[in-house]
């Protein structure tokens, strides 16, 4: 009913089944997949990877790696024209000149918005996990029974104990920077020593205790701050503090998949990865009721193939995993494998990163940091944990630095050795803090497929129709409120508040502050 | 997030608490399709875990003959 790939048996490439069957299957290389990959090549099975972008292998495939801003054709900025094409990606956090070959460029993988909505993916071997945040939170058991005790979504079938190990499997392979804070809302794991606090954010930190009995904790951060062992076998080092990680790392100081968990599986002489490989669906089996395989389109050749397995891992992030699914029908699953109930593509939810402010902080102008701390702080969700008790359902937490601004320049006196001495002054203490909200999942914020379009691989457009709602809104002026009273109670002025209404207006205050950085970092 | 989550009932959720397809065991979703809600943290460390623990699961049902 689909596709015509999947009815016309003369396009496929059936040929020498058994070289086409595996034991396990694993859709998408990004963050999930590879470790997918990880962890089935590590027990023994053979293991296909399909990645529908191209290969990107650690070092050899980082082009910008080692450039110098002043390298690149318009030290990092992206164009007026290429902004024109691309107005969507443009707007993504480190999205710029020398990270855009890793991102998904609009045009070439258009999708339907019934409601305005920002999907940001990056279609390569590695997927997002190249250009991440890096941000690795745990959930507390308050976060996995909150809808059975608020009543929203369906209860978890999963708690915090049954997790716990398992996070600290990931954290100990991956390397992740934090300190031992003891919070209930965000539970601490195996963590490599935190990054430092600037004086601010000192000062920030035991403000919001005083007053408000909040933590301001070092983020935690995919980042190896002091290598062990198992950081050292996947051939990774310490992280330099260049904060040019959305690049990829020459020192695999960060995780993604394509430094650690791809080369990992690698090793084990067990993984076959296959980049250009678009998974169009998976293949169902009536009588063994099981699925066999997946369905493959050559991005190259547009041919189709499908390959076989015991065990079908999809990990093509969480949109395409839905189209994927949708996409695979068969008579006893004529909407979806799986899909019975017919809720496949709905309670689609998402974080709402609208509210973000600003401020500047007077005195300290002694001081100042040593590195390019590629880290932020935190502040944990303070809200809804025990009881129900603002006016909206979930919880937020807060990211946040500070930072020195650029001095405020005259040109009074003209752009001589005089503009040249101030512009080698650093200006007054800034900090910033944007929300990072949970979404309350509801049926009408769904995605379907279009009935109509397809792609250039013949498979369904995707239409998402998802939006914000009152809770959000609510959310969102929360924030703003508590926010602004915690900068001012540290004695913030100049408080500057926004909400952007975007879906994705990723560390939005974050990028604007490493603008005004990067100016005085230049000088050195 | 969301659109393929997980769940205790196939009339509800798509997936079991072992990432699984209630209709059709030996196929995994661990990626962030499989949120029931987002919680507040930055998802990608839990796929992570989550996708662990399946894998673990999936190959011990393998090797007892029950995928
Ligand atoms: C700018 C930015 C900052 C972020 N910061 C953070 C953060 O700080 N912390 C955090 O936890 N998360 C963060 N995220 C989210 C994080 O990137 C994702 O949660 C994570 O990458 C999801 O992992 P995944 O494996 O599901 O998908 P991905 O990493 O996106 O990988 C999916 C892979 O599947 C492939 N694929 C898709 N469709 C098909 C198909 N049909 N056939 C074959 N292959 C296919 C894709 O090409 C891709 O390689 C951030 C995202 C962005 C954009």
């Amino acid at each position: 009913m689909n596709d015509v790939l999947v009815n016309d048996s003369k396009n496929i490439n059936t040929n020498g089944k058994a070289t086409h069957t595996y034991d396990a299957i694993v859709v998408g290389s990004g963050i999930s997949g590879g470790w997918a990959a990880k962890e089935l090549c590590d027990k023994g099975l053979k293991t296909l990877v399909l990645e529908r972008g191209r290969d990107v292998q650690h070092l050899k495939d980082y082009p910008t790696m080692n450039l110098r801003r002043w390298e690149l054709p318009h030290s990092g900025s992206i164009t007026l024209q290429q902004k024109v094409n691309n107005p969507l990606i443009s707007k993504a956090a480190g999205y710029d000149e020398a990270t855009q070959h890793f991102f998904v460029k609009d045009e070439e993988h258009p999708y339907i918005q019934e409601k305005p909505f920002d999907w940001i993916r990056g279609y390569q071997v590695g997927g997002k996990s190249l250009t991440w945040g890096r941000s690795c939170q745990r959930w507390s058991d308050w976060d996995f029974s909150a809808p059975l005790r608020y009543g929203y979504a369906v209860d978890w079938p999963v708690r915090y104990n049954d997790i716990a190990p398992w996070y600290s499997y990931v954290e100990q392979f991956i390397g992740v920077c934090g300190s031992r804070e003891n919070i209930e809302s965000m539970p601490d794991g195996e963590f490599l020593p935190p990054m430092e606090f600037n004086c601010v954010e000192e000062h920030f930190k035991k403000v919001i205790w005083d007053q408000y009995q909040r933590n301001y904790i070092p983020g935690r951060l995919a980042h190896i701050t002091e290598p062990k062992e198992i950081h050292g076998q996947q051939g990774r080092a310490q992280c330099q503090n260049r904060d040019l990680c959305m690049r990829g790392c020459p020192f695999g100081g960060y995780f993604s998949s394509n430094a650690s968990t791809l080369p990992w599986a690698n090793r084990t002489g067990n993984l076959t990865l296959r980049p250009h490989s678009v998974v169009h669906s998976v293949i169902y089996d009536e009588q063994k009721q099981k699925a066999t395989g997946v369905r493959v389109i050559d991005a190259l050749t547009k041919e189709t193939t499908e390959y076989f397995a015991d065990i079908i891992f999809i990990n093509a992030s969480a949109l395409n995993t839905n189209l994927i699914l949708l996409n695979s029908t068969s008579t006893r699953f004529p909407n979806g494998l799986g899909n019975d109930n017919g809720l496949m593509g709905k309670y689609i939810c998402f974080h709402n990163y609208r509210g973000s402010m600003n401020a500047t902080f007077e005195g300290m102008e002694d001081q100042y940091y040593k590195v390019r701390r590629a880290t932020e702080c935190v502040i944990p969700n303070f809200r809804n944990l025990k009881k129900l008790e603002a006016d909206f359902l979930g919880g937020y937490v807060i990211f946040s630095g500070g930072y020195r601004s650029n001095k405020i320049y005259s040109t009074a006196a003209g752009i001589g050795a005089a503009f040249k001495e101030e512009l080698s002054e650093p200006g007054a203490w800034g900090m910033y803090m944007y929300m990072q909200g949970e979404t309350i999942p509801k049926a009408s914020n769904h995605v379907r497929l279009s009935d109509t379009e397809k792609d250039r691989f013949g498979m369904p457009l995707l239409i998402t129709s998802v939006g914000y709602d009152e809770n959000d809104d609510k959310m969102v002026h929360d924030f703003l409120e508590q926010g602004q009273a915690m900068f001012k109670s540290a004695g913030g002025v100049n408080i500057q508040v926004n909400d952007s209404r975007s879906h994705r207006d990723w560390i939005f205050m974050r990028w604007v502050a490493y603008a005004w950085d990067m100016i005085l970092k230049l000088r050195c | 997030m969301g659109g393929i989550r997980m769940g205790h009932d196939p009339q509800t959720s798509l997936l079991n608490k072992w990432n699984q397809l209630h209709h059709c065991k030996n196929v995994f979703v661990t990626d962030g399709a499989c949120m029931t809600s987002t919680g507040n943290q930055s998802p990608s460390i839990l796929y992570m875990a989550l996708t662990a623990r399946a894998v673990n699961y999936a190959v011990t049902q393998l090797k007892k003959g029950e995928l």
